[in-house]
C-alpha cells in the first residue's frame, strides 16, 4: 500500500475520533463550576495579634504541610454533611456534595480553593457559598468552644486565688487572659479569610468540548496509525521480512538457482 | 548443484491472530469500532481513552514490525507514569488509575501474541510452567484476602514472567529492543531528572508528589528532592537507571556517545539517593569483572575514571556534601532509619510466613495490597522493602522455592554463557540478573518494570545457552 493511500487512513481515522469525541461530548450533560478562595495567611487576625501573647504568635510550621491540613480540614466530610443540612434547597446528600465539591491548596499560596458543580451556574454558585460558609461556621463554632472552656478554666483559677494574689501579678495576667478570650470568643480568630466569594458563571465546565476533540484526535491518530499499520503486508514486503528471518539479509550468501 | 528451496517456504508464521483483520469490510468494521469506541473511552476518561489507543498502537506495530512493536511496549513503562501526571492536571488521582494499567496489559498483548509463533525447548516450557505454579500457591489465600489484589497481582506477576518469552525469541536477533531502547531513553530520563533537582518541579510533578502518597522523595539535601523522572518513584527511576548503565558500559562498543549518555545517568542516579541501587551496581560491575576474567576492566575503568573526575565538578557543594553524607551512611546502618525499617521487616515477616504455608496470599504485599484498602493485611505488608520476603509472605515457603529456583536456573545459565564466552550480550544478561538479585533485598523487582526485565534477560540467557548447548527448540 502507497505511503499517501496510509497517510490517508490515519487522517480518515483521526478525524472519525475527533467527530465522534465531539458527538459524544455534546451529549453530556452539562454541568457549571464557581469557585470561592479562602486566604490563611495568618493564624490570627491582626486586631488578636495587638492583643499579644505567645498563643497569638506564628506558629514555624512548613507552609506546605499547614496548607495541606488547612485543604484537609476544608475538604472533609464533615462540612459536606453540615453543607447539605444547611441548604436542602439544593437537594444535594451528605455524598452528593462530597463529590461535587473539590478543595486543594492553591500552589505558592497561603489560600485554598473550594470548586463546587451543579447542574445550573446558580446552584453552583450556592453550593460553594454554602460550603465555603459552613466550614468557617463550623471553624468558629469550635474557636468558641475551645475559648469559652479555656475562660472557665482561667475563671476558676483566678476565682481560688488568695485575695492578696488577685491583684498582684498573676492575678493580673490571669484577668488578661480571660479578656482575651473573651475576644477571641466574640470574634473568632479571623482565619481563613474569604478573598473570592463564588461568581454565577454561565459557561459551562463541562463536558470541556475542546480538550475532549483535542485528546479524541490525538488518539485517534495513534489508533489510526495502529490499525493502519494493522492491514496486510505487501508481497514485496512479507519478501523482506521472510528474507529477514531466514537470515539471508545478514551477509549469507543468496544461493544461485 | 543442489536447488535450493523457494523462499516462501522460509516464511516465518503469521504474527497476525486470526481476530485481527488485516483487509476487506472486515478490517473497515474494526477500524470504524475501535476509533468510536477510543473516543467514547475519552470522553469517560482521558486515561482509559489513552490505554486503549496505546493497545491498539502497540498491537498494530507489532502485527507489521515486532521490534516496532515492543520498542512502544517498552517505552510505555518509561513513560506512563508521565502521561499519568499530566493527564492528573485535568482529572483527580484515582486509587488504581487505568493508565497505570496500560503497561502491563500491553506487554500481556505482546506476550500472547508471541505465544502463537514461538516454540519453545521442552526444558523452558517446564521451567515457565514452574513460575506460574509457584505463584498460583498464592492465589486461593489471595482471592479470600482481596480478590482484587490478588487477581491483579497474578496478572502483573504472570506477564512479568512472561517477558520470558520476548527474551527467549530475542536471543536470536542481533538488536535486542530492550537494552536498546533503555540506552537511548535512560541519558533523557536523566537529563528530565537533573531538571526535576535543580528547578522548580512542573506543575503535574508537584500535583504528582503532593497526591500520589510518595514517602520517599525528601531530600537530603535541604529544599531538594530526590528526582524520579518520568517514573513513579525515585527506587523504579533508580532501578531503571542502573539497568541503563550496565547496557551502557557492557554492551556494544564502548563509544564517547556512551560515555557521556552513562556520566548523565550515572549522575540522575546518584541524585535519586537510591542507596541499594548503587550497592547493585557495584555489585553487578564487579561480577562482570570476574566473569570476564577481568576483560571487562578495559571498559569499566575509563568511565568510573571519568565519573571520578566529572562527578565532583558538576555535582560539587552542597548536592555533593549530601551525597557524601548519604554515601556515609553505609558506615553507621545501626543509626539509620531506614535501613533500621529495612531489617525489622524480616523479624515481622518471617513469622509470618512460617505460620502461614502458603503464604498471606498472592496480592497482600506490595504495590498490588493498595487494592486491598482497609482489608487484613494491607497496611503490614505494604511496604515490604525486600522482595524476598514478600515473596515468601505471599506464597509461603512453598511457592517461595518454586519461583526462586526458576530463578536460580536463569541466573546460572547467564553465568555459564558469560563465563565461557564472554559474549558482551550474554555479560549483559548476567550482569542485569545479578544486579537484581541484589536490589530484591532492597524492594520486589520482580513487580512492575524490574520484574518484565528479570524475566526478559532470563529468556535471553536461557535461549542463549540452549544455542550454545544445540538444543532445538
Amino acid at each position: 500500500m502507497p505511503t499517501v493511500v496510509r497517510v490517508v487512513l490515519v487522517l480518515l481515522l483521526t478525524g472519525l475520533a475527533g467527530g465522534a469525541a465531539l458527538a459524544y461530548s455534546d451529549t453530556q450533560p452539562k454541568e457549571y463550576a464557581s469557585s470561592m478562595r479562602l486566604g490563611f495567611g495568618r493564624q490570627f487576625s491582626p486586631e488578636l495579634q495587638i492583643l499579644g501573647g505567645p498563643a497569638f504568635g506564628e506558629s514555624q510550621v512548613d507552609p506546605n504541610i499547614r496548607m495541606q491540613t488547612e485543604a484537609a480540614a476544608v475538604g472533609s466530610f464533615d462540612v459536606a454533611t453540615a453543607t447539605a443540612k444547611a441548604a436542602p434547597d439544593l437537594g444535594y446528600t451528605p455524598g452528593a456534595v462530597s463529590s461535587r465539591v473539590t478543595v486543594g491548596p492553591i500552589r505558592d499560596t497561603l489560600t485554598v480553593g473550594i470548586t463546587a458543580r451543579a447542574s445550573t451556574p446558580q446552584k453552583a454558585a450556592r453550593l460553594a457559598s454554602v460550603y465555603g460558609q459552613q466550614f468557617i461556621a463550623m471553624r468558629r463554632a469550635r474557636e468558641r468552644a475551645r475559648a469559652t472552656e479555656a475562660q472557665r478554666v482561667l475563671k476558676a483559677r483566678l476565682a481560688h486565688l488568695p485575695r492578696q494574689e488577685v491583684r498582684a501579678p498573676q492575678g493580673n495576667g490571669l484577668r488578661d487572659q480571660i479578656n482575651t478570650l473573651e475576644v477571641l470568643r466574640h470574634i473568632g480568630s479571623g482565619i481563613p479569610d474569604i478573598l473570592e466569594h463564588p461568581r454565577v458563571t454561565f459557561a459551562a465546565a463541562s463536558p470541556d468540548t475542546l480538550k475532549n476533540v483535542l485528546f479524541g484526535v490525538l488518539f485517534g491518530l495513534v489508533v489510526g496509525i495502529g490499525l493502519v499499520a494493522l492491514r496486510s503486508e505487501t508481497r514485496t514486503r512479507a519478501t523482506a521480512a521472510a528474507r529477514r528471518a531466514s537470515g539471508l539479509d545478514r551477509g549469507e550468501r543468496v544461493p544461485q538457482r | 548443484m543442489s536447488v535450493p528451496e523457494p523462499i516462501s517456504v522460509a516464511l516465518p508464521a503469521s504474527s497476525r491472530p486470526w481476530f485481527l483483520p488485516g483487509r476487506g469490510p472486515a478490517w473497515w468494521g474494526l477500524a470504524f469500532g475501535i476509533t468510536a469506541l477510543t473516543a467514547w473511552l475519552t470522553i469517560q476518561s482521558v486515561q482509559v481513552g489513552c490505554t486503549c489507543a496505546l493497545l491498539v498502537l502497540t498491537v498494530g506495530l507489532y502485527v507489521r514490525n515486532r521490534a516496532a512493536g515492543l520498542v512502544v511496549v517498552w517505552l510505555v513503562w518509561l513513560i506512563a507514569p508521565f502521561l499519568r501526571r499530566i493527564f492528573l492536571l485535568s482529572e483527580p488521582i484515582q486509587t488504581a488509575d487505568p493508565l497505570a494499567l496500560a503497561p502491563f496489559l500491553l506487554t500481556a498483548a505482546v506476550i500472547a501474541l508471541e505465544l502463537t509463533q514461538v516454540e519453545l525447548s521442552r526444558r523452558t516450557r517446564r521451567l515457565l510452567i514452574l513460575v506460574v505454579a509457584g505463584y498460583l500457591v498464592g492465589v486461593p489465600v489471595g482471592l479470600l484476602n482481596g480478590p482484587r489484589a490478588a487477581v491483579f497481582a497474578l496478572f502483573a506477576y504472570v506477564t512479568a514472567a512472561g517477558c520470558f518469552v520476548i527474551g527467549y525469541r530475542e536471543a536470536e536477533e542481533r538488536r535486542l529492543t530492550l537494552p536498546t531502547v533503555l540506552m537511548i531513553a535512560a541519558p533523557v530520563l536523566s537529563l528530565y531528572a537533573f531538571r526535576q533537582y535543580y528547578a522548580p518541579l512542573p506543575e503535574w510533578d508537584f500535583i504528582w508528589r503532593r497526591t500520589a502518597d510518595i514517602n520517599t522523595v525528601g531530600s537530603p539535601e535541604n529544599g531538594r528532592i530526590r528526582v524520579w523522572s518520568t517514573l513513579n518513584s525515585p527506587a523504579t527511576l533508580a532501578l531503571v537507571l542502573g539497568i541503563s548503565a550496565l547496557a551502557l558500559v557492557a554492551w556494544r562498543r564502548l563509544t564517547p556517545l556512551h560515555i557521556v549518555g552513562a556520566l548523565a545517568v550515572f549522575g540522575a542516579l546518584a541524585l535519586t539517593y537510591v542507596r541499594s541501587v548503587w550497592v547493585g551496581i557495584v555489585f553487578a560491575v564487579l561480577m562482570i569483572v570476574v566473569v570476564t576474567r577481568g576483560g571487562a576492566l578495559k571498559r569499566v575503568v575509563p568511565v568510573i575514571l571519568l565519573a571520578g573526575v566529572i562527578g565532583p565538578l558538576v555535582l560539587g557543594g552542597s548536592t555533593g556534601a549530601a551525597l557524601a553524607r548519604r554515601f556515609e551512611t553505609f558506615g553507621s546502618l545501626n543509626s539509620d532509619e531506614s535501613a533500621q525499617a529495612r531489617s525489622s521487616t524480616p523479624t515481622a515477616l518471617v513469622p509470618l510466613a512460617v505460620g502461614n504455608p502458603i503464604g498471606t496470599g498472592l496480592g497482600s504485599a506490595g504495590e498490588p495490597s493498595r487494592l486491598n484498602a482497609g482489608r487484613g493485611l494491607s497496611g503490614t505488608l505494604r511496604y515490604t522493602d525486600n522482595g524476598y520476603l514478600s515473596l515468601v509472605a505471599q506464597l509461603g515457603p512453598i511457592g517461595f522455592v518454586v519461583v526462586i529456583s526458576a530463578m536460580i536456573a536463569a541466573v546460572s545459565s547467564a553465568w555459564r554463557n558469560a563465563w565461557r564466552r564472554a559474549d558482551a550480550t550474554d555479560v549483559l544478561a548476567f550482569g542485569v540478573l545479578a544486579f537484581l538479585v541484589v536490589t530484591m533485598f532492597a524492594g520486589d523487582q520482580l513487580y512492575g518494570i524490574g520484574g518484565m526485565i528479570f524475566w526478559y534477560m532470563s529468556g535471553l540467557a536461557m535461549r542463549r545457552r540452549e544455542l550454545r548447548e544445540g538444543v532445538a527448540s
